[in-house]
């Protein structure tokens, strides 16, 4: 199995940056990021990512919404969403009910150990 | 004095026709008495033994003043004139009777108490003297030298002319001037019906005698018999029984009685010549008159005396009456008023007695009034602590808000400088020694506090939002130790479940599992060496609201109602006394610096409180610290769970 293809959208740039540097150090992961939450949907489609980072608060479109265009999309109904934002309070990341929706979801700030875990919970 | 000072005024003047009148009047009298006197005259025709005129010349001088003269010398001229003797001589008489008639009056008034002169005894015998004696001697003189003189007397006669002369006018001096005089003064009183028929009977009686003495009614020799005496004792009898008037007029009567039957030879006296029985008649009469009259004045004023004591006395008695009743009207205003300030002392008594009451009621009220304050003050304080506490949870609102609002914005960096830190941390592991890799791990370590922080503010932001559910309580704890699991196993706690069979609360589940997190968190890192934490719960009754529950919170819960109760022990070293009270402050933390957000206890009391429900902290008498968290069972209204809308 090839390295694990990782979509991280979220507005915050530098914060993309990082975190894709950070993961692909891992030497396990291929990192795509889009900076634009209207062009999330048509980046999935075509990165066709194992596991999608996903913020809420955007700028340009709201997190939840581009959820659902995601889960509605046929090719990429299979990918598991896990939001990554900075709303959520300690109480509502606990990983047992940690979801905004039907998705999981980490609390920023996170390290790349937190993300790691992450990915490898939900994509087995 | 008066009288006799108007007189001779009009004299001087213009005489009045009353004047004139009565000078006319006293000049007819004068005259009539004067013939009648005359027909008496024996030794020589204008010498009589009897000389009533002298009489009535002195009591007019007495009683009507000076003024009078002009008719005693006109009345005693025509009487003399009109017999044998000469103008010239008559006019002599007539100048001695005048002389006589003033002189006398004048003695009389200042000697002898003037026309009041019979009314004491001492005065009557002062009249007879000077009036009788005296003034009389005038008179004698004047007329024997004028009938000596003109030759109508021979000298050889002057001595016997002379003293029939004054015996005469003595007895007309005091037989006849006292009857006029005591009639005259105007001094009578009114007589009784008895006294006028005792007096007539007097009268009677004297007249009787008079008669019986010198009229010549006794039988044979004894008609001659030196009876005179027999006149004595009625006369003394008037004067006893009456005044000197009557008296007087009693003299009166006998005098003439006397006269009459001594000229006709009668009586103890009519023995001898005409002249010489008259004479003795008349001093015999001079006598008894005295005698009779001081008597008389002498009763009177011992009568006068009697009644003046008597008047005294009634008097006295009538004050001595006056006094006892004022004596006994004193007493019984005495009485009265011992009665009004018993009365007054009652009622200070009284009126003491509801002082003391009222004093008694106002200690009591004051009493009450300070219980009162002492309440007031408590609600004061208790307002003012709730008062703190609603400013503070403003302020914490707006904290909440506020750490909402600024959350995002701060973890999106956090999230930066946490990522970077990892790639350097990576980049710089391969070189141990290097001390970057040390400060980024502080970094890393500064970044998850600030995270805390952020995350704490909006734990508490977003308490505000409950969605309530029918929950089984004991199930949600039983969650919460497994979420503390991890931290039991770490420092070496024993966890002992003591669950107890509950009804459902209505509740928020993520909150109130939150809320059994803190506490047992808590509760552990307060174990620091090992220990038991202790989870129990059940359900109780509310018998009685603690000290600790708030007027505030007193409305949340009813006596009587069945609440679900929770308690976390732990045996670790409890909590101090001074900081019981701060434990649910916001930012209060024991904790070292770093290591707690200082609001999860705030979080956790904010959540109870939505929820309706109470915490409470204390510390074990076993030592360590157990925290209660009571909730309504279901059913039971739960106040203000929705209170505050979501953002």
């Amino acid at each position: 199995m090839g390295k694990k293809r990782i979509l991280l959208i979220d507005d915050e740039a530098v914060f993309t940056q990082l975190a894709k540097m950070n993961l692909e150090q891992t030497g396990r992961y291929e990192v795509q990021v889009e900076n634009s939450g209207a062009s999330g949907l048509a980046t999935a489609r075509a990165f066709q990512p194992h596991l999608i980072f996903l913020d809420i608060v955007m700028p340009d479109m709201d997190g939840h919404v581009l959820a659902d265009q995601i889960r509605q999309d046929a090719g990429l109904k299979t990918a598991p969403i896990v939001y990554l934002t900075a709303m959520v309070s300690k109480g509502e990341q606990h990983p047992h009910r940690g979801a905004l929706g039907n998705h999981p979801l980490l609390a920023k700030p996170v390290n790349t150990e937190e993300m790691v875990a992450c990915i490898e919970r939900f994509t087995k | 004095m008066h009288l006799q000072r108007i007189g001779s005024y009009c004299f001087h003047r213009h005489p009045s026709a009353a004047y004139l009148g009565l000078l006319a009047f006293l000049t007819l009298l004068y005259f009539a008495v004067g013939k009648l006197g005359l027909t008496l005259a024996f030794v020589h025709a204008n010498a009589t033994a009897v000389w009533p005129p002298t009489g009535l010349a002195l009591a007019a001088c007495l009683l009507l003043g000076f003024r009078v003269w002009p008719a005693v010398l006109l009345g005693a001229f025509l009487v003399n004139v009109t017999t044998v003797i000469s103008f010239m001589t008559a006019l002599g008489i007539a100048i001695g009777n005048t002389l006589e008639a003033l002189a006398g009056a004048y003695l009389v008034n200042r000697f002898a108490n003037g026309s009041k002169a019979l009314m004491r005894p001492m005065d009557v015998f002062t009249f007879a003297v000077l009036a009788g004696g005296v003034s009389t001697l005038i008179s004698a003189t004047f007329g024997t030298t004028a009938l000596a003189l003109n030759g109508f007397a021979q000298w050889a006669d002057y001595d016997s002319i002379w003293l029939t002369w004054w015996l005469g006018d003595m007895g007309g001096a005091l037989v006849v001037a006292p009857f006029l005089m005591l009639w005259g003064a105007d001094h009578r009183r009114p007589w009784t019906f008895r006294q006028v028929c005792e007096l007539i009977c007097l009268l009677l009686v004297v007249v009787l005698f008079g008669l019986l003495v010198f009229g010549g009614w006794l039988p044979g020799e004894t008609k001659t018999y030196p009876l005179e005496f027999l006149c004595v004792p009625p006369l003394i009898w008037v004067a006893f029984r009456f005044s000197p008037r009557e008296t007087a007029t009693a003299i009166l009567l006998l005098s003439m009685i006397a006269t009459w039957g001594t000229v006709r030879g009668l009586g103890p006296f009519g023995w001898v010549t005409q002249n010489e029985s008259l004479l003795l008649l008349q001093a015999f009469m001079t006598v008894v008159n005295v005698m009779a009259l001081a008597l008389a004045a002498a009763f009177l004023d011992r009568k006068q005396a009697g009644a003046a004591l008597q008047r005294a006395h009634s008097e006295l008695e009538h004050r001595v009456k006056e006094r006892t009743l004022e004596l006994a009207k004193a007493n019984e205003e005495l009485l009265v008023e011992i009665d009004e300030r018993g009365q007054i002392e009652q009622a200070l008594r009284d009126s003491e007695l509801r002082l003391q009451q009222t004093n008694e009621l106002l200690v009591r009220n004051q009493t009450d009034l300070l219980t009162t304050l002492a309440k007031l003050k408590r609600s004061h304080d208790e307002l003012k602590t709730a008062h703190l506490h609603l400013i503070q949870a403003a302020k914490l609102e707006s904290v909440g808000r506020l750490a909402a609002g600024v959350a995002h914005e701060v973890k999106n960096p956090l999230a930066i400088i946490l990522q970077g830190v990892d790639y350097l941390s990576k980049r710089v592991a391969t070189n141990k020694n290097d001390d970057t890799a040390r400060v980024l791990e502080y970094t890393a370590d500064a970044v998850r506090r600030a995270d805390g922080v952020i995350r704490g503010l909006l734990d508490f932001s977003t308490t505000r939002e409950l969605i309530l559910q029918t929950e089984d309580l004991n199930a949600i704890i039983e969650q919460a130790l497994l979420l503390v699991q991890h931290e039991v196993n770490r420092t070496h706690v024993t966890a002992v479940k003591d669950l107890g069979a509950l009804p459902r609360v209505r509740i928020d589940r993520n909150k109130i599992e939150q809320v059994f997190v803190n506490v047992m968190m808590n509760a552990i890192q307060a174990m620091t060496k090992g220990g038991t934490l202790t989870v129990r719960t059940f359900t109780r009754r509310m018998t009685e609201i603690g000290p600790e529950v708030g007027m505030r919170k007193r409305d949340q819960f009813r006596l009587g109602e069945t609440v679900v109760v929770s308690e976390v022990e732990d045996t670790g070293s409890g909590i101090p006394e001074q900081i019981l009270q701060k434990v649910f402050d916001p930012f209060f933390t024991t904790k070292p610096t770093g290591t707690g957000t200082g609001l999860g206890l705030t979080v956790t009391k904010k959540i109870l409180e939505l929820h309706g429900g109470l915490i409470s902290v204390k510390n074990r008498r076993e030592g360590g610290a157990k925290v209660t968290v009571i909730l309504k069972a279901e059913g039971a209204n739960v106040n203000g769970q929705k209170a505050h809308s979501p953002h």
